[in-house]
């Protein structure tokens, strides 16, 4: 298959960004004419309700669409690689159930336990939490699943196994949970940026900063993992050493992309398979691309959510799973060929 | 001493030693025939000689320096395995998995280019450069990893000559592949590279190797020249099977048929 050159490609995704940009901040319930935009983009939010909107809603949900669909892309390029099985994704090996079982119970069982932090520190309970659940659930799922050799299938089967079991904590939290922390769970489950605050925007953002670079830098061993474990030992890869950073690295990325959002599906299974199918499996390539794919994908998704039955929104999960869930399929079908 | 193993014994499982008390040796400019039964210790010996695993006797060194004290990077510029199964669930093409032989240097592209180009020349592949890996055949596929191989160990290193550990390469190829591929690989012996080959086909371990290694029941039976190894009764005891020994009507070597 010919793929396309990378540079087409950047020029595409920056032109489609800007638009993006452009639409995503003027449309919603309240429509920001053209002008008005652009003055208040450069005057600061002021004292009118448009430029309050503009810098207390629309930006920040813009920049936190942008930051979780980034990290959720990125991560599954990492998990993918880790697994070798193009199928896999964060959520499907436990990464996101366990962050939001982690969260979840935090939220029922420990409510104050926010309150008893110093305020500086409160923004960061959950995010940590999540941490803490997705990393436990990747390791374990990494344990349930071990084998030596190439069938990942045991992987995603103790994937969901696990799946079922944080969704049955889940439901037992839902179950002892108040009327006021349901909703907060819902929302938990189906993933919104409708929370977004100036300070979840910071803290995806500066783990998206870390990240990513962490994530370029391990193009080679990627790549090389692609082979086979003992390839890449062969190549000169600590293997052990990598699989642990890999770990580590989509824990952290969807932690922080959990945290603020909840559960958005797909993005993470279905941007690498876009990418790969217009310039290859190469990591060096693959890494950049999916960041910024994922990133817009997650924006329109957003996008859709909050315009379809505007002035109310839907959850940005269920826009993701309608359109990822199909493409789920359609890429089964076409690893038939390869799988038997 | 390029590469060697002395007294190795390795169990998977504890009391069911798959190696016991084997020492070999990886000479540079050579071809070393593994040779030997299904389950004799050909593949558990060759994956102990690359590091992969840690015998529980014994010790193997490279250039004098115990293997796993190597960093890994090092030790991949001078020792390069070509194992048996090959998973690739991705779609790479045939120059991309290649090129992924270049890793462990530090050349530049340029002449890391130039190496894969010519590892795909050496390797016959040169009209499937574009190809994907999915789309080729499996002796096709076979040669690809054969040409990545090459090129992580093309060039001589500071620290020594080059190792290859080779693992039923000729499994899946055609004949006219299979003599290929040894002469591929003879030419990089001739290049001061050690070659250590496990083969299931006698008459190219006889045909190419100048030493021939005979593996019984995780130990070392025999060792020796092609001629030395390769005798009709030593066969039959090892291999059960009843075989004729002659001389090869064009080349200076013992041909074995199965009576």
């Amino acid at each position: 298959m010919k793929h396309l050159p990378a540079a087409w490609l950047w020029a595409g995704l920056a032109l489609a960004f800007a638009l993006s940009l452009a639409v995503s901040l003027a449309t919603g319930p309240t429509h920001l004419p053209w002008p008005t935009l652009i003055k208040h983009l450069f005057t600061g939010p002021g004292e009118e309700l448009q430029g309050l909107i503009l810098w207390q809603i629309r930006i920040p949900r813009t920049l936190l669409a942008l930051c979780v669909g980034a990290l959720l892309a990125v991560c599954g390029v990492l998990i993918q690689g880790l697994f070798r099985n193009p199928l896999a994704e964060p959520g499907l090996m436990g990464v996101s159930s366990g962050a939001t079982l982690m969260v979840v119970v935090v939220i029922v069982m420990a409510g104050n336990l926010s309150n008893t932090l110093p305020g500086a520190l409160r923004p960061f309970l959950l995010p940590l939490v999540a941490f803490v659940g997705g990393l436990a659930a990747t390791r374990l799922v990494m344990l349930l699943g071990h084998n030596s050799h190439a069938a990942p299938l045991r992987l995603i089967l103790a994937g969901v196994a696990f799946n079922m079991m944080a969704a049955a904590g889940i439901g037992l939290c839902a179950y002892l949970s108040t009327n006021e922390q349901l909703r907060t769970l819902t929302f938990w489950s189906l993933g919104s940026f409708s929370a977004a605050t100036w300070s979840a925007v910071g803290i995806t953002a500066a783990v998206l900063t870390i990240i990513a670079p962490l994530a370029y830098r391990l193009w080679r061993p990627l790549n090389a993992l692609l082979l086979g474990e003992s390839e890449c030992r062969h190549l000169g890869f600590d293997v052990p050493v990598l699989k642990r950073r890999i770990v580590y690295l989509s824990a952290a990325g969807v932690g922080a992309a959990v945290a603020f959002t909840g559960i958005i599906g797909f993005i993470g299974l279905v941007v690498p398979h876009i990418v790969r199918m217009l310039v290859g499996a190469d990591h060096r390539r693959l890494l950049p691309l999916s960041l910024v794919l994922g990133a817009l994908l997650t924006l329109w998704a957003d996008w859709l959510a909050r315009t379809v039955l505007s002035p109310a929104e839907l959850p940005v999960g269920i826009i993701t799973s309608l359109i990822g869930g199909p493409f789920f399929i359609y890429l089964i079908h076409r690893q038939r060929g390869r799988l038997s | 001493m390029t590469l060697r193993a002395d007294q190795l014994t390795l169990s998977l499982t504890p009391g069911q030693p798959v190696l016991s008390d084997v020492s070999i040796a990886i000479e540079p400019g050579h071809i070393t025939a593994l040779v030997g039964q299904n389950g004799a210790g050909k593949s558990s010996l060759l994956n102990t000689l690359s590091g992969e695993l840690t015998p529980q006797q014994g010790e193997v060194s490279l250039h004098d320096t115990p293997i796993r004290h190597w960093d890994g990077q090092d030790r991949a510029r001078l020792l390069a395995v070509l194992p048996q199964q090959h998973a690739l669930n991705f779609e790479f093409n045939v120059e991309e998995v290649v090129a992924l032989g270049r890793y462990p240097h530090a050349t530049g592209r340029r002449r890391d280019n130039q190496i894969v180009q010519e590892a795909l020349e050496l390797c016959d592949l040169h009209h499937l450069s574009e190809r994907s890996i999915d789309d080729i055949s499996g002796g096709e596929r076979q040669r690809v990893h054969l040409a990545r191989v090459l090129a992580q160990i093309w060039e001589s290193q500071p620290e020594g000559p080059c190792l290859l550990l080779l693992d039923e390469p000729t499994t899946g190829l055609d004949l006219s592949h299979q003599q290929a591929l040894l002469k591929a690989v003879q030419h990089f012996a001739r290049r001061k590279a050690g070659i250590l080959l496990v083969v299931h086909d006698l008459n190219l371990a006889a045909r190419y190797a100048d030493q021939v290694v005979l593996m019984h029941q995780g130990s070392i039976v025999e060792r020796g020249t092609p001629d030395r190894v390769f005798q009709a009764d030593t066969l039959q005891r090892y291999f059960d099977v009843a075989v004729t020994v002659q001389r090869h009507p064009h080349h200076d070597c013992p041909l074995i048929i199965p009576d």
